[in-house]
């Protein structure tokens, strides 16, 4: 039996690991084994305590967002002032953001989800908070008929690489990207 | 950083079937540089990179010159190796701007591969990619794929070095005519001569998709990106390829009972224009991402459906508006809607569905020891049903009784929106799989 807390929020953008220099960036659409982890921790659970998770949305929504360089640029020294200005350039890049999220986590002890429930957590950015909504317990076959995306670790190099676990050393994570949606 | 997964994963395919055991380095060396690099025309273009910065269209570089610039590149990588520099796209595809004061830095993470085999594998990675309209890249990481690609690289090469006039650059726009012509039949593998200069013309996504689904009919992973002078990330997409050849093979049977030549069957006509970026956004792409425009008016046009004489007097039927014996333009119109409502009432789900329903009643039945009888005579009364309103009003009774269940429920409400002939086959066989059951007891 699984015991399942549901998340609502407003917006949720996660950055594909291989977005490094991009303009236009659409926001991942499941949870990688290393943000299930983050999340847990952020809990004060132990890490592996989220076993399954569906996240669902309402569509994606291209929004601008303003950002600045990692480093300092000197500016041009002026007449009577005497500190050189210091400068960090604005950009304006393009994200994919997932508009109204809905995310089920699923723990397997009833402690961890009884905690988890009455916590928040944001989904990625510090402004997209994700609120507890409602707790339910359900069987691990009625979970599967959830609507939304969910990522299962195989942890072997031929299926799909999301990224690098930052719990675990930095190593790749694999697997098989799932996403349920009814024809109806 | 998805190209060195990608140049990983060919050189590792290419170590097994070639029989060797070659690393990401001896590989960019005697056999990626050849192709890709080493002629008057590149096999892409890489921004800032030694191989471009003094090309010039007038002067092709010669042997020697390019032997000069592979060496300006191996000192490139040199600081990089020893730890002085980070690596950048110049030296790397795939790889985040030079330094701390570019507009997109603050997207670097902190830790990037920086042994030299990585940033090799980037360089083959990016070779890797299928264009597609839209300017966008698909990109499945299967072994099986990627090494038909490796293969397709010997031929574009032939290609620019026998043709004078062709544009160079194009090998994510080549991976998508190759894949075409391995997996299609017939499929001319000629670039577009109209204008001056001939070139390959980037393929409708969805023609590439449909031939990649004959081969492979089941969900597969892919990463969706584009490189140049703006990055663009997709991201993760899964692609229901089983769903798209359902379609597609339903499509191809209408045009050929309404004799339209099979040169029309593209699947142009279920998504208009959009290109991959749509399926992007979605995240996914099945039956749903490939509905054609108003195709719910005719999805109540079921007997029994409570708002179908008003559906009929608003449109009229299926046959009604898109006459058989009109132009080609509505046959195909009429073939859209008809494949679509074809393959969206399969028959597999109907005997999936017809199973499970078969044995949730058989369960129910059993679970009740003191009121068998009462249950059989229930069953027997559900199995006898011919009105999909009252066969959902009898299943909810069910449910109210034995507690919740989704899987029956949602059994149960595909049942009620089955045009009529299909719930009819759908009853037989749930009869048919029940007294299956019946008899094993």
């Amino acid at each position: 039996m699984l015991y399942i807390v549901t998340y609502k929020g407003d917006f949720a953008f996660m950055k594909p690991f291989s977005a490094v220099r991009d303009e236009v960036t659409y926001s991942l659409q499941f949870l990688t084994p290393s943000t299930l982890m983050g999340i847990a921790h952020k809990m004060e659970l132990p890490l592996n305590a989220i076993k399954r998770h569906r996240l669902d949305h309402k569509g994606v929504d291209i929004q601008m967002e303003q950002t600045q360089t990692k480093g300092y640029k000197m500016g041009k020294r002026k007449k009577l002032v005497f500190h050189i200005e210091e400068i960090r350039p604005r950009s304006i890049v393009r994200r994919g953001v997932l508009v109204a999220p809905t995310l089920h986590l699923a723990f397997a002890e009833y402690e961890h989800a009884a905690k988890a429930s009455e916590q928040h957590f944001c989904l990625s950015r510090n402004e997209d908070l994700m609120l507890p909504e409602e707790t339910d317990m359900y069987t691990e076959e009625l979970f599967d008929t959830l609507p939304g995306g969910e990522f299962f670790e195989t942890n072997d190099p031929n299926d799909m690489m999301v990224g690098n676990n930052r719990f675990k050393d930095d190593t790749p994570m694999y697997g098989i990207i799932h996403r349920n949606r009814s024809l109806i | 950083m998805i190209t060195i997964e990608l140049g990983k994963k060919l050189v590792s395919t290419y170590n097994q079937v070639e029989g060797k055991s070659l690393s990401g380095a001896e590989f960019f060396y005697d056999v990626f540089y050849p192709l890709a690099l080493d002629g008057e025309k590149y096999f892409f273009w890489l921004r800032n990179s030694p191989f471009v910065q003094r090309y010039k269209k007038t002067a092709l570089p010669d042997a020697a010159t390019r032997r000069e610039w592979l060496d300006t590149f191996e000192s490139k990588l040199e600081p990089v190796l020893a730890g002085k520099a980070s690596p950048d796209a110049s030296i790397a595809p795939g790889y985040p701007a030079r330094g701390f004061s570019e507009t997109t830095s603050g997207q670097a993470p902190d830790t990037l591969p920086s042994d030299k085999d990585s940033m090799l594998y980037a360089w083959i990675g990016s070779c890797l990619g299928i264009g597609c309209n839209g300017k966008i890249n698909l990109c499945l990481l299967d072994n099986e794929i990627l090494y038909s690609l490796f293969q397709g690289w010997k031929v574009y090469r032939k290609y620019l070095d026998e043709d004078e006039t062709l544009k160079g650059n194009q090998i994510e726009t080549w991976n998508a005519h190759w894949l075409l012509s391995q997996y299609s039949e017939g499929y001319a593998l000629k670039p577009d001569r109209s204008g001056g200069e001939s070139r390959f013309v980037t393929p409708f996504w969805l023609d590439l998709v449909t031939a990649l689904a004959y081969i492979y009919p089941r969900p597969i992973s892919a990463y969706l990106y584009s490189y140049g002078n703006m990055n663009i990330s997709g991201g993760f997409v899964t692609l229901y390829l089983d769903q798209v050849k359902r379609l597609h093979k339903s499509f191809s049977q209408v045009l050929e009972t309404l004799e339209v030549g099979q040169e029309e069957a593209s699947l142009k006509a279920f998504t208009g224009k959009s290109s991959l970026n749509v399926v992007a956004g979605e995240g996914v792409l099945d039956l749903v991402s490939l509905r054609p425009k108003h195709i719910e008016k005719y999805m109540v046009l079921d007997e029994l459906h409570p708002k179908r004489r008003l559906w009929e007097k608003r449109y009229g039927s299926l046959e009604q508006v898109y006459p058989l014996t009109g132009s080609q333009k509505s046959k195909i119109t009429f073939a859209t809607y008809k494949s679509y409502l074809m393959a969206y009432f399969d028959e597999e789900v109907v005997v999936k569905n017809a199973r499970l329903v078969a044995e949730k009643l058989f369960n129910y039945r059993m679970a009740d020891k003191k009121g068998r009888t009462g249950r059989k005579r229930e069953i027997g009364v559900i199995l006898k049903t011919k009105n999909q309103r009252n066969f959902v009003l009898r299943i909810s009774e069910v449910i109210k009784k034995s507690g919740t269940d989704a899987l029956l429920k949602n059994a149960a409400e595909e049942a009620a929106h089955l045009p009529r002939n299909e719930y009819l086959t759908f009853m037989s066989l749930l009869n048919l799989q029940y007294n299956e059951l019946d008899q094993k007891k």
